[in-house]
């Protein structure tokens, strides 16, 4: 059985009580925190990390046909808690980041399962919600594109751009070894930063080995190593100095009373 | 590095933030040219901006204008932003300016928001810590309330009593001795009031109209801030700002909510052929901002450069002071002369750094500081 999909929109009216908000249920922790100032959350961007919870998937700026009574378009976030037991869908969602198409399809079969009167009323309260997530999760499959092929993962924290074959191979194996327990911490795209520079701060900041697809990169897009960032400069532990002073004052002593002595002797 | 001045903004859902904070980023490098300061932005605020700029491009591409549409804001954002020196980019005033989706001022909301309640009180602290308060406001939603219910329904539509109670909280921060040495300043900056001028392509005849109306809706805002300031005086700039400036509000719909309140819609036609912004008195904001580090710049440099001074004199005075014969071998012997000649080196260099930063940085700003506000700025305090 597929994990929960946990559903992020909003309704059609300006009010308040409308706006972006989980419906049906929501997920117990908000594991993709941390990561949303290294990502632009209105955008396309695609968030894996393993957590307490197990390994979940955050894919945000999924667009909707909806607008709200502004005008606004109106998008969707997606948000699996535990996907270890699926690999492959992990995958097939990951591949998202590279797949404008794939991103549309997936914006419209949720359009299809949830009709803009249906979510407003959910919203409102006014019908029942409790089978979003299933009912998400089992659209997920015809939606997806599949499973594309792996590549070599290096080891550590990287950044790659999304137009490199090798990076988005890379990409797709890191969140299967996310899956897999074989490696730890994030792997996400970003179109808040586009050089090295704002994934080693990325990277600095989460304290973990990430793998960033850049989706806008500045530059190169072949994978390159994010060296662990420089931390606080290394204090080398000062070894006391007691007994060498002792010492020293010791060999004074005994050279002046050799001194005293050898004065006293030859007087 | 400095710490950064922190700034806030401070309105509700759909107000145009975002795009104020672009149009203020915009005008100011404009404003800077040739001045050898510059505004300079880090990576990500760099791509924020710049994805917004491209949103606001499209919606003025589509003739049939409409401010509502671009994409709202759905998490907390900080714009870090420096003024640095062209000379050398080590010379450099840092700000950190808050954006958050605005439906976060309602209470009621962050109910509905996992997380919602920690995420608005780290939010309550930066704004709390913020030298400015920024208030954007719908112009139109004011100028357009002609009928009675039509009036009634501003003060939800522009969430006064949120809005009051983050200023509320603001003010009394402020009022605390400890941030006696900073300043404070409060900008109202009435936006989408295209309409209401006539010094940006428009014929509108309005501005008195529009600044009695802000004055009388925001009075009670203001006299809250002002009640609360009891030690200290509070800045308060009025900024009528265009942040599209081609466009011009045609049409004003009060449909009713399904929850029974009335709405409010506009619909906008877009001047002649224009498709870029013009925008007009934003950088009003930002001179205001520097005219807070002149204020507070050199007391915040001044605590630093006290701190060094006073290391550099305590690593002298160990260094003079009488250890005695074992003392002094044990002075030597332990390395302590060596660190002590290093340290005292390094502070001397930090202590000419900052004085040079003091007057480089300190001529630089006071020139932005000195500008002239736009006509239509007005300070109010």
């Amino acid at each position: 059985m597929t994990a929960p999909a946990y559903l992020m929109t909003r309704g059609r009216p300006r009010e308040n009580r409308y706006d972006y908000q989980f419906i049906g249920a929501v997920p117990p922790a908000r594991w993709w925190d941390a990561v949303t100032k290294h990502v632009q959350t209105t955008q396309r961007e695609i968030v894996v990390a393993r957590h307490e919870g197990g390994v979940g998937v955050y894919v945000t700026g999924v667009p909707s046909e909806r607008r709200d009574a502004g005008g606004t378009p109106i998008r969707y976030t997606l948000v699996l808690d535990d996907l270890r037991d699926d690999p492959v869908l992990l995958q097939r969602i990951a591949a998202l980041a590279w797949s404008a198409d794939g991103y549309e399809r997936l914006g419209e079969q949720l359009d299809k399962e949830f009709d803009a009167d249906r979510i407003d009323a959910i919203i409102r309260g006014d019908e029942p919600a409790e089978d979003v997530p299933a009912r998400t999760a089992a659209m997920l499959d015809s939606a997806l594109e599949p499973a594309a092929s792996l590549g070599d993962d290096p080891a550590g924290s990287w950044v790659g751009g999304v137009k490199d074959r090798d990076a988005r191979r890379a990409f797709l194996a890191r969140v299967t070894r996310l899956a897999a327990a074989e490696a730890e911490g994030w792997a996400f795209t970003s179109q808040a930063f586009g050089t090295l520079r704002g994934a080693h701060e990325a990277a600095a900041d989460l304290r973990a080995p990430v793998a960033i697809m850049l989706l806008d990169p500045d530059g190169t897009s072949s994978i390159q190593e994010i060296a662990p960032g420089k931390g606080p400069a290394l204090v080398k532990e000062r070894r006391s100095r007691i007994p060498l002073i002792v010492g020293l004052s010791l060999a004074a002593v005994a050279l002046i009373l050799a001194i005293v002595w050898i004065m006293r002797s030859s007087a | 590095m400095n710490p950064a001045f922190k700034a806030a903004v401070l309105g509700p859902t759909r107000v145009g933030k975002t795009t104020l904070l672009t149009a203020i980023l915009d005008e100011t490098k404009q404003m800077l040219a040739g001045t050898g300061v510059i505004i300079s932005l880090d990576e990500r605020t760099q791509r924020r901006v710049r994805t917004h700029r491209q949103e606001m491009q499209q919606a003025l591409l589509q003739r049939e204008f409409n401010a509502y549409a671009l994409a709202g804001t759905q998490d907390e954002a900080y714009y870090h932003v420096s003024l640095q020196s062209v000379a050398d980019e080590d010379v450099r005033i840092p700000f950190s300016i808050l954006d958050y989706p605005g439906k976060w001022l309602d209470p009621d909301f962050l109910d509905t928001v996992a997380d919602g309640k920690r995420k608005w009180r780290e939010c309550e602290e930066h704004i709390k810590a913020s030298v400015m308060l920024l208030v954007p406001i719908d112009a139109s939603i004011l100028m357009e309330a002609e009928t009675p219910p039509q009036r009634g329904a501003v003060p939800g539509l522009l969430q006064f009593g949120d809005v009051e109670e983050v200023a509320r909280k603001w003010a009394s921060t402020r009022n605390l001795a400890e941030h006696h040495h900073e300043p404070a300043v409060l900008v109202l900056a009435p936006l989408k009031c295209e309409k209401y001028f006539d010094d940006n392509g428009g014929w509108g005849r309005d501005a008195d109209e529009l600044r009695k109306r802000v004055a009388e809706w925001y009075g009670p805002m203001l006299d809250i801030v002002r009640g609360e300031a009891t030690q200290r005086d509070i800045k308060i700039i009025y900024a009528p700002i265009d942040t599209y400036g081609v466009v011009e509000l045609m049409e004003a719909d009060w449909p009713r909510e399904s929850d029974g309140r009335l709405g409010f819609r506009a619909h906008y036609r877009i001047r002649g052929d224009k498709t870029t912004p013009s925008v007009k008195a934003a950088g009003a904001v930002m001179t205001a901002l520097c005219q807070c580090v002149v204020d507070g710049w050199a007391v915040a440099e001044g605590r630093v450069l006290a701190a060094r001074q006073h290391d550099y004199a305590r690593l002298v005075a160990r260094d003079r002071e009488r250890k005695g014969f074992w003392g002094t071998i044990g002075y030597y012997v332990s390395g302590e002369s060596a660190r002590n000649a290093a340290d005292q080196g390094k502070t001397a260099m930090e202590i000419t750094q900052i004085e040079q930063r003091q007057q480089q940085v300190r001529k630089s700003v006071e020139a932005l500081a000195a500008t002239a506000y736009d006509p239509r700025v007005e300070p109010w305090s």
